[in-house]
């Protein structure tokens, strides 16, 4: 994927999710084979050269000419921003998505985009694969922006690649993660929560663990020579390791070493904190007994 | 990965099994809208206050829920849920959450049924959805509570019994998106009211949760006029695909995070509120003593004190090893990520 103007895209996986259940619930309302495409707008927010792509919405689209031409209906499209902006003030239409095979666009699209631009000066065109191939190692997704050419001396609007990235704030991550991982949740709250931490820790520690090993039998294999030498592949690899450790924690007195201390000692602290709250509540607890048993007593002896 | 020759067969077998269970999964997206009205009109919970038991919720409208209530930060959002009803379902009555909405709203903690101000917009936005095949009705209402936990307020029950009145079947889930943060975990509760007059069954302690001091009395007069319902998730066979493929791009934010350093704020303040907690509680505990020493053989009264002084107590000692909990695992990572990067 090349970048063409430099922008800087990231893509917020709730429009994944919006996307894919979009195409899902068309299919389910499809008779079983019909070929199902799904249209929607992007929404988002665009500062300076940066581009992020928040969340999403659905398209109204008449299909004609046997599903190869498509008209949006531009008064629902406006009608719909109205309410989204309503909740969301920061976001604007930033473009719009569709879902095909093989992640390209199609013939019709380009009329489509036409409809977009309407709406937005340049917008942003992305094409999701519902439906890829077994094996697909990266996200089935391309992203498109427009870009002027000129074409028998006249301007045109083409489509060229984008490049862009994944961004997700914590909570959006969090439950990603929660849904990604659990196929049902609501079990015990204690035990689980400790499981599902570590059980996440683990399963990015194996991520990390197996990329090394490909980088690792990648140079294992150019220096036994099956693997032919790629000089720019070599530079990353040494980029990587001379970044390595991350931080020099020999040194102990770095501010890293003494950050990390800190908040091991806060947690101690704060686990001694509850240790003693649960010492209070058991002295508290003695205490009542003896005092109940201590006024029976009295009470006996006729002190009272 | 590799199958032997002798195995295409049974390969074949689970492949089938496969498509057919995906098939199961996904049919769930289709809506079947004579059926939900016959099930409506029945109005099987007219007659069994606790009928709806489980609640499930689709993975885009926790998404979505999460992602609301956190960009409302330490203001109370709200949104509305739909879906539709599933009596047959093998955990008992069960509301579907298919999708949620926002409505333009805040602070929902101030007055009853915050949907009213909004019911325009509601009612044209769930139209304009039913347009692009969006057709399930509104099923409930969402709001956050951040930072305190999730539970109904005096406000959010008189809310929930008002349409559980005029609009049912009708639910309640409640999202904290400053614990879901601090925690790792999703924090979600869904909840429906009883009727007015109906007395619970005494069902022993429900989950417990900390309650900040500020919200405690609010919690404790209207813990018995609603209940808690189970939630699951579901996610479509294109869902889990793209599921597995998005971890692929970003496991690296799991390592890359810290949720001590990010909630730093949250954490300091739940050690501050269990302070003032311990205080109070102190405060009791020397006027119970006091009582009792001046009412002398009054032990009955003295021990009823003594007893409601107890589970106030143990209360703090789940709160304060909660918080340890949380602590503790923000610097497991720490230690886990310090071990693989610096050593
Ligand atoms: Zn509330």
């Amino acid at each position: 994927m090349d970048s063409g103007a430099g922008l800087g895209i990231s893509l917020h996986p709730m429009v994944i999710m919006n996307v894919s259940e979009h195409f899902t619930r068309h299919r389910a309302q499809s008779p079983p084979g019909a070929p199902v495409r799904v249209f929607g707008v992007l929404l988002g927010t665009l500062s300076g050269r940066n581009v992020d792509i928040a969340n999403s919405f659905e398209l109204k689209v008449a299909s004609t000419d046997e599903g190869r031409t498509h008209v949006i209906d531009i008064e629902f499209l406006k009608v719909r921003l109205d309410e989204y902006k309503k909740v969301f003030p920061a976001f604007d239409a930033l473009g719009w998505y569709s879902t095909a095979a093989g992640q390209q666009a199609q013939d019709g699209d380009s009329h489509l985009h036409r409809q977009m631009c309407e709406i937005t000066e340049s917008p942003m065109y992305l094409v999701l694969d519902p439906l890829p191939p077994a094996g697909t190692q990266d996200l089935p997704i391309t992203l498109y922006e427009s870009e002027m050419a000129i074409v028998d001396d006249s301007p045109t609007m083409q489509l060229s690649r984008a490049a862009f990235k994944i961004d997700s704030v914590d909570s959006e991550r969090i439950s990603v993660d929660h849904v990604a991982h659990i196929s049902s949740a609501g079990g015990g709250p204690e035990s689980a929560a400790l499981v599902s931490h570590l059980g996440g820790q683990q399963s990015a520690i194996k991520m990390l663990s197996d990329r090394i090993s490909v980088v690792q039998a990648y140079l294992a294999g150019v220096q036994d020579g099956s693997i032919p030498l790629d000089h720019a592949a070599m530079r990353q690899v040494k980029a990587l390791c001379s970044s390595l450790p991350a931080v020099n924690t020999a040194n102990r007195s770095n501010n890293f070493h003494a950050d990390f201390m800190s908040d091991y000692n806060d947690t101690l602290l704060v686990a001694y904190l509850s240790t003693v709250t649960h010492g209070t509540s058991v002295a508290n607890d003695v205490i009542d007994k003896f005092q109940v048993g201590y006024d029976k007593l009295a009470r006996r002896r006729g002190i009272f | 990965m590799a199958a032997s020759g002798s195995g295409s067969a049974s390969m074949a077998q689970k492949r089938w099994e496969l498509e057919n269970r995906i098939e199961a999964i996904d049919s769930i997206y289709n809506y079947d809208a004579p059926q939900d009205a016959r099930w409506k009109a029945e109005k099987p919970w007219a007659t069994d206050p606790r009928y709806f038991k489980h609640v499930r919720v689709s993975a885009l409208a926790l998404i979505k829920m999460v992602m609301h209530a956190r960009s409302g930060g330490s203001l109370e959002v709200i949104g509305i849920m739909q879906g539709k009803m599933d009596p047959n379902d093998r955990r008992g009555p069960t509301l579907i959450v298919m999708d949620v909405f926002a409505l333009p709203v805040e602070g929902t903690e101030t007055r009853v049924n915050p949907m009213a101000d909004a019911y325009e917009y509601l009612v044209n936005f769930n139209e304009h959805s039913k347009a692009v095949g969006r057709h399930e009705n509104v099923i409930g209402w969402y709001h956050s509570h951040p930072g305190y936990g999730c539970w109904m307020s005096g406000i959010d029950c008189a809310t929930q019994m008002t349409n559980q009145r005029y609009t049912e079947p009708f639910l309640a889930i409640v999202v904290d998106p400053v614990r879901t943060c601090s925690t790792g975990k999703v924090e979600i509760g869904a909840f429906r009211t009883y009727p007015e007059g109906y007395k619970p069954p005494d069902e022993g302690p429900a989950d417990y949760q900390s309650i900040p001091l500020g919200k405690i009395e609010d919690f404790g007069v209207h813990q018995n006029s609603y209940y808690q319902l189970d939630v699951s998730f579901f996610k479509s066979s294109t869902d889990s695909q793209l599921l597995a493929l998005l971890w692929n791009k970003y496991w690296i934010s799991t390592l890359s995070s810290s949720t001590l350093v990010t909630n730093q704020h949250y954490l300091a303040s739940q050690v501050r509120d269990l302070a003032d907690k311990l205080e109070q509680a102190e405060g009791q505990l020397v006027n119970a003593n006091r009582s009792g020493l001046y009412m002398g053989g009054a032990a009955s009264g003295k021990i009823s004190a003594a007893k409601s002084e107890e589970s106030q107590l143990s209360k703090l000692c789940r709160d304060s090893s909660k918080l340890t909990r949380d602590h503790v695992h923000g610097l497991m990572s720490q230690i886990i990520k310090n071990t693989a990067f610096n050593s």
